[in-house]
């Protein structure tokens, strides 16, 4: 049987484009990297309350990204959360063991995400060492709810 | 007259919902012969050689093809017996993204490992016996009615069958393609041995070639003969439609009440 | 009273039949031993159901995703959040309507192209004269074009992804001044690899078979006559659609709505 050349090609590329075009979303899209677990180290934080905090939320350090959340679980000791962080691998044995890791919010209705503050301490954090000083989200409710319970006391 | 038959239908009933097609058919096909099937249009012709080829199921009754009983077959079996039939559409059926080469070629290339070379040797030889060697290039909308039903018959006998049906093979066709369709059914059957089943309501030409007919109508087989006896039989029916009157048993007139009432409208009908 | 049940019953009986019929259908058809001459039929209707439909997804997708940036862009700015733009467009697109707009614009472009095919094949005795040959129709006709726009489908909605994007960007950062970087990034945090290009691929694989196999049932069990061809068209079209949709709000319910 005769094959049309111009038409295997025309199937070709156009195989080719939805495999490129998977590749983009894949890599410019989801920001999917391949990037060898080695690059990173993971620290825990634990916070009274993270509000809205989700897995994938981004920790930054003076508003620059430097990690993301991976897991967010119960910690059934204390009965709070325990949050773990994958930071870059650069910053491993960088942060002060006082290193602040607070819950700040992106704008009034942003995704909420983690900020890292550095302290003085002279001794360093160790990969899967704990965050102690850490600042729980603020929950818009309670907010509300003291600043309308302060009015009434006065 | 009849040697061993070749195709036996018995006592073969079908129905298409409501309506009875075949209330028990008999039909005694002999092996060599061109066998004609006439009957008026709508007497299920088609739907005959359709229960033949096994495309269709009977209500009850058999159909042996060379003693083997095409209905008990299994989807493997059927589709090797088919290979030793050819069967010619009312339409060529040709396919129609192939050309007129590529078409007679598609049984030899399905069904055989033949080298390129062979196919191609064959192909021209099924291609010359129907006159259409110079056509191969041709795509099937390119042809005339005529020419299609000459290639599709060229692709029915692609793989020298045993069988071959042919479904109103002069049905729309121009005085000169009929005698050249009429010409090449007699030749192929006597160059290549096969058994040929016609069916058809094209009396003349039908009976010109036929070595036995059958007369099919109401579901059964109203007469049967060869050609030459077939005037005599004193079957109304048969007679109606062997001598092309255009009233008798077959009424004119689809059924409808009385004209005088009807056109004074005396029973308030629209 | 009594009549009604009972047609009732007898419609639902008809539903079921043709049901079952049709999943004979799928099953006969997708089993086909692949062989040099089924790559190259399969070829043949990648070519024309994919690549002939590649113009019309594309153009489509550019127009939605340049609508999704506008319309986006008035609401975000309300809440200064604009920068959310580009995560805004490529979620939407992504999870939902690259899908089921690539399998609606499918279902219009190339499921009705099918099932005229296969239909005409049917008025023109091709199937059956195939079938005189000893080839299964199944086999030849309707495997390849099934497999085809199995694969098709999901193709045509990564290139509408794609090109959405670019045409959010085009709108979002070119027209109305977001910042790029806040275009890609928003969109780089906030989408994940296999949740939302993931799923949205399998909603597109499910879309895919479904409207292939309507498409090609539609055409292989018509009336043969040119009004059944038009009628099976439109049924083909429409229930594509229907089907499609329906589907879209079960899918998504299960991967996005939290009950996994």
């Amino acid at each position: 049987m005769k094959r049309s050349k111009t038409m295997e090609l025309g199937v070709g590329l156009f195989m080719l484009a939805g495999i490129l075009g998977l590749l983009f979303l894949g890599l410019r899209v989801s920001g999917l990297t391949f990037t060898a677990p080695s690059d990173t180290f993971q620290l825990e934080a634990n916070f009274a309350n993270i509000g809205s905090l989700k897995p994938r939320a981004r920790v930054t350090m003076s508003g620059v990204t430097v990690g993301r959340v991976t897991a967010i679980e119960l910690d059934t000791e204390w009965y709070d959360a325990r949050v773990i962080l994958e930071l870059d691998a650069e910053l491993e044995g960088q942060l002060p063991r006082d290193t602040t890791a607070s819950i700040l919010t992106a704008g009034l209705l942003g995704e909420q995400y983690i900020g890292l503050s550095v302290g003085g301490d002279p001794e360093m954090l160790a990969a899967g060492d704990t965050i102690r000083d850490t600042q729980s989200a603020i929950v818009l409710e309670e907010l509300i709810q003291q600043f309308v319970s302060n009015m009434v006391n006065d | 007259m009849i040697d061993s038959p070749f195709v036996e239908v018995e006592d073969l009933r079908f129905s298409r919902g409501e309506k009875t097609i075949f209330s028990g058919v008999e039909l005694r096909i002999p092996r060599g012969r061109i066998t004609a099937i006439l009957g008026p249009s709508g007497t299920g012709k088609t739907t005959l050689l359709k229960l033949i080829g096994g495309q269709l199921l009977p209500d009850a009754g058999r159909v042996l093809i060379a003693g083997q009983d095409v209905h008990a077959l299994s989807r493997k079996a059927l589709f090797s017996l088919r290979r030793r039939m050819g069967m010619l559409f009312q339409s060529g059926a040709l396919f129609s993204d192939l050309s007129v080469f590529e078409n007679v070629a598609f049984p030899l290339r399905v069904h055989t490992d033949l080298p390129q070379t062979m196919i191609r040797d064959l192909v021209l030889m099924k291609l010359q016996a129907v006159g259409l060697r110079g056509a191969r290039e041709l795509m099937p909308a390119e042809l005339s009615g005529g020419m299609a039903r000459r290639v599709a018959l060229a692709r029915a006998i692609a793989l020298d069958p045993d069988l071959v049906l042919y479904d109103e093979p002069f049905v729309g066709q121009d005085p000169i393609s009929k005698g050249v369709l009429v010409q090449l059914i007699k030749k192929l059957n006597e160059a290549l041995g096969l058994t040929s089943i016609v069916v058809s309501h094209d009396i003349q030409e039908t009976l010109s070639i036929a070595d036995y007919v059958y007369v099919i109508a109401d579901g059964r087989v109203m007469a049967h003969g060869t050609p030459g006896s077939l005037d005599i039989d004193d079957d109304p029916r048969v007679s109606q439609f062997v001598h092309g009157e255009p009233d008798g048993p077959v009424p004119f007139h689809y059924p409808a009440p009385d004209y005088f009432r009807d056109i004074l409208n005396l029973e308030g009908r629209p | 009273m009594i009549g009604r049940i009972v047609r009732l019953g007898r419609s639902g009986c008809d539903v079921l039949e043709a049901l079952g019929r049709a999943s004979l259908f799928l099953a006969q058809s997708a089993v086909g031993i692949p062989s040099r001459e089924g790559c190259y039929l399969w070829l043949r209707q990648m070519h024309f159901v994919g690549v002939l439909s590649l113009a019309i997804v594309l153009v489509s997708g550019l127009f939605i995703g340049m609508v999704l940036a506008l319309q986006g862009y008035t609401i975000l700015v309300d809440f200064g959040a604009e920068q959310a733009l580009g995560q805004m467009v490529s979620l939407s697109l992504l999870r939902e309507l690259s899908p089921v707009v690539a399998a609606l614009l499918f279902a219009g472009r190339a499921g009705s192209a099918l099932t005229a095919e296969i239909g005409l094949m049917k008025a023109t005795e091709q199937l059956t004269s195939m079938e005189m040959i000893g080839v299964d129709p199944l086999r030849r006709i309707v495997a390849p074009r099934l497999w085809a726009g199995f694969v098709a489908l999901p193709m045509l909605t990564i290139g509408f992804s794609v090109i959405g994007i670019y045409g959010g960007y085009l709108v979002g950062v070119e027209w109305l001044g977001v910042f790029e970087g806040s275009y890609w990034s928003s969109m780089q945090a906030n989408v994940d690899f296999f949740d939302d290009v993931g799923n949205g691929m399998v909603k597109s694989l499910v879309f895919a078979l479904v409207v292939t196999w309507i498409a090609v049932y539609q055409g292989y069990d018509l009336v043969p006559t040119s009004e059944g061809i038009s009628r099976a068209t439109t049924r083909t079209v429409v229930y594509a659609s229907l089907a499609v949709l329906g589907l879209d709000f079960v899918l998504t319910a299960v991967m996005f709505g939290g009950f996994s």
